[in-house]
């Protein structure tokens, strides 16, 4: 395993996806295939295939900005999803977004109590 | 009206509505709080913004007074707080010629700290929503059965699309006109039922414009962001949204299934809790309100209804609705001020000639010797821009008022008392105009309508005039109550029998900016009934029988 810093997110597994499939391959042409596929403009695109290069999964060849894969396919499994948890990158915007609007995770009393709230006025 | 002014006025009722949150949650449809929220956030950005583009040096860096010119000013405007009762433009028009003012500090607030602060909170809110959005764009399509039926079933104009991300904790939605869905990953809920709740929360915020609510009211933070109380209103307008939009899930699903769907939250709370070894009070506060509230659902009962909208025009009318300015004059004549003589001064010696004097011990005005109680002069400056000085000493022994011919001072005429205490009791009844005759003489005159000055009232083609109205810079009819960037000047006698509106060709502006002035329109049966509806639950509560 890698260490966790380098995790895909399924965005970028996305990405990855493609290059497994199709060998080295340019961004652009990456960018077209996932245009179609799920829908993501150019600057996405070329942001995650900058993101994967940054964690050390993609090497960028010149000419033509050609992408190839560093990590194998079975490298990268599932096991991973739990720890991503961790990284959780919260809906509300930002930190202080979060603090203000008060979506802070909860803890498991603080759960068993929400139910048995539901118990009691049910 | 100023921007500080604004702002000040909106935290009372902030500040009312909050203590009345509770009950209103127990009692009314949440909806009312929403509707609450939403005025107060469009007062916050709209009301001031005319004067802002008017006045491009407003914000010059260096440290020249702010010029306010209360474009929205009707009849004699003169603002609530102002002593004398100069009009606004008039006293900082002053300030504006005279740079060494040691009022600079306020200056030096609002034209260099107030812009500064929106500006950084402003770009704080835009890289936050961009970060996000850029991050919402990586999410992927999720395409199954249930989605896709589930969309089928729920149709709005816009597309709507549901999408899956691994970067976020809850299900939400983005974007305004082509919304999405976007749901966590591996955060399914249990079974299709809890799923379709989730669902239909989503589908809730999207169909009621909730993301572009929340924009709205991040652009009046922004603006008044050096007021706590917005901040406050911005924390419970957040919540408030869910908690309706809870409401309405509810609703939709059937009140029976209200435990399901709380513990459906409580699930999705759950899973998003995960390894979070963090203890977050506010978060755990508002998780437990909203089961509360969740749990406490009930059916809104008419009479429940009916007190909503009631308390909503109540509260509106209060802050959102123009301010009539005969109040401002009625309310201005019950305060007593103390003021600064010199100021006073500058401001009378127009009329010192005539015998109306300022001492320089106490402050107060004096007419030959005697005390005076009570002075008015209106001043008229070009189509709309009138003047208004008034004073009002409790003390005070007789009434002046400035006599004008052509508009250029004639003298001062002593108001006998019959007449003084005939027009303070005309000014109690009446409602929208203080029935000064002035004003109404002043009205009459440039629009060329009669003034009756026995009645003290307006006619029009022979008919006593009861709503008179004109929508100065935009179409707006009192019915469609106050909308954005719309000034009007408006006058109430309830005695009339014909409302008169003020035709104009906004496409044309005259050289206020104000639509050509075409003619005058008296308003068909409809339309007055409709008026009459409007106009005596605004004006005259207490004379329904």
């Amino acid at each position: 395993m890698q260490p966790s810093k380098n995790k895909l997110y399924d965005s970028e597994l996305k990405i990855m996806e493609v290059l497994w499939k199709n060998g080295d391959t340019k961004a652009k042409q990456i960018a077209e295939i996932l245009s179609e596929e799920v829908g993501w403009n150019i600057n996405t695109t070329y942001t995650l295939i900058k993101r994967c290069i940054k964690k050390g999964a993609i090497q960028r060849i010149e000419p033509n900005f050609l992408c190839r894969p560093l990590i194998p396919k079975e490298q990268v499994q599932q096991a991973e999803t739990e720890e991503l948890i961790n990284k959780i990158y919260d809906g509300s915007a930002d930190k202080l977004f979060a603090a203000l609007l008060g979506r802070k995770r909860l803890t498991s009393e603080q759960i068993e109590k929400l139910r048995e709230i539901v118990g009691e006025l049910e | 009206m100023p921007l500080l002014e604004t702002s000040l006025s909106a935290a009372p009722i902030i500040l009312l509505i909050l203590l009345l949150r509770p009950a209103i949650k127990k009692f009314l449809p949440k909806n009312t709080l929403i509707i609450l929220w939403t005025a107060i956030f469009l007062k916050l950005l709209f009301s001031h913004v005319n004067s802002f583009w008017e006045q491009p040096h407003g914000f010059n860096a260096e440290g020249i007074s702010q010029i306010e010119i209360s474009s929205d000013s009707t009849i004699p405007a003169a603002e609530p707080d102002e002593a004398p009762f100069s009009e606004q433009s008039e006293s900082n028009y002053k300030i504006s010629l005279s740079e060494k003012n040691p009022e600079n500090k306020k200056n030096l607030f609002s034209s260099a700290i107030l812009p500064l602060g929106t500006a950084i909170t402003t770009l704080y809110f835009i890289i936050s929503y961009f970060r996000c959005l850029n991050e919402f764009k990586t999410s992927l399509p999720l395409k199954n059965e249930f989605t896709e039926n589930w969309l089928k079933n729920h149709l709005i104009k816009r597309k709507i699309s549901v999408r899956q991300s691994d970067k976020i904790s809850s299900p939400l939605t983005y974007g305004i006109f082509r919304p999405v869905i976007l749901l966590p990953k591996q955060t399914f809920p249990k079974n299709e039922k809890r799923l379709n709740f989730v669902f239909l929360h989503e589908y809730i915020h999207i169909r009621r414009f909730d993301a572009l609510l929340k924009l709205i009211c991040v652009a009046a933070l922004c603006l008044h962001w050096f007021n706590p109380a917005v901040w406050l209103m911005y924390i419970f307008f957040n919540r408030d949204i869910e908690l309706s939009c809870d409401e309405t899930t509810v609703k939709k699903s059937g009140l029976s299934e209200k435990a399901e769907y709380a513990l459906t939250l409580i699930e999705m709370e759950e899973r998003k809790s995960g390894l979070s070894p963090f203890y977050s009070p506010f978060g755990k506060n508002f998780s437990q309100e909203r089961i509360i509230a969740v749990m406490k659902t009930k059916k809104i009962k008419f009479p429940a209804a009916v007190s909503g909208t009631a308390l909503i025009i109540a509260l509106a009318s209060v802050f959102v609705f123009p301010t009539p300015k005969s109040f401002g004059v009625e309310a201005k004549a019950e305060q007593s001020h103390t003021q600064n003589t010199a100021s006073l001064n500058e401001t009378y010696s127009e009329y010192t000639p005539y015998g109306l004097t300022v001492n320089s011990e106490d402050g107060k005005l004096y007419y030959n010797g005697n005390q005076v109680r009570r002075f008015d002069d209106i001043i008229s400056e070009g189509f709309f821009g009138t003047k208004a000085v008034g004073y009002y000493e409790k003390n005070g022994v007789t009434d002046i008022k400035a006599v004008r011919e052509n508009n250029k001072l004639k003298g001062l005429e002593v108001i006998s008392e019959d007449k003084a205490a005939k027009e303070s009791e005309n000014g109690e009844k009446s409602d929208f105009s203080a029935n000064q005759p002035d004003l109404l003489e002043n009205l009459a005159s440039e629009y060329g309508l009669e003034y009756n000055k026995n009645e003290k009232a307006l006619y029009f083609e022979g008919n006593r005039v009861r709503l008179f109205w004109d929508s100065l810079n935009s179409e707006s009819l009192p019915t469609s109550g106050n909308p954005p960037f719309v000034s009007t000047v408006s006058n109430w006698d309830s005695k009339g029998v014909i409302d008169v509106y003020v035709n104009r060709d906004y496409k044309e502006k005259d050289k206020n900016g104000n639509g050509k002035l075409l003619n005058l329109r008296i308003a068909d049966k409809q339309e007055f009934d409709q008026n009459t509806s409007l106009f005596e639950t605004l004006t005259t509560p207490q004379e329904t029988p």
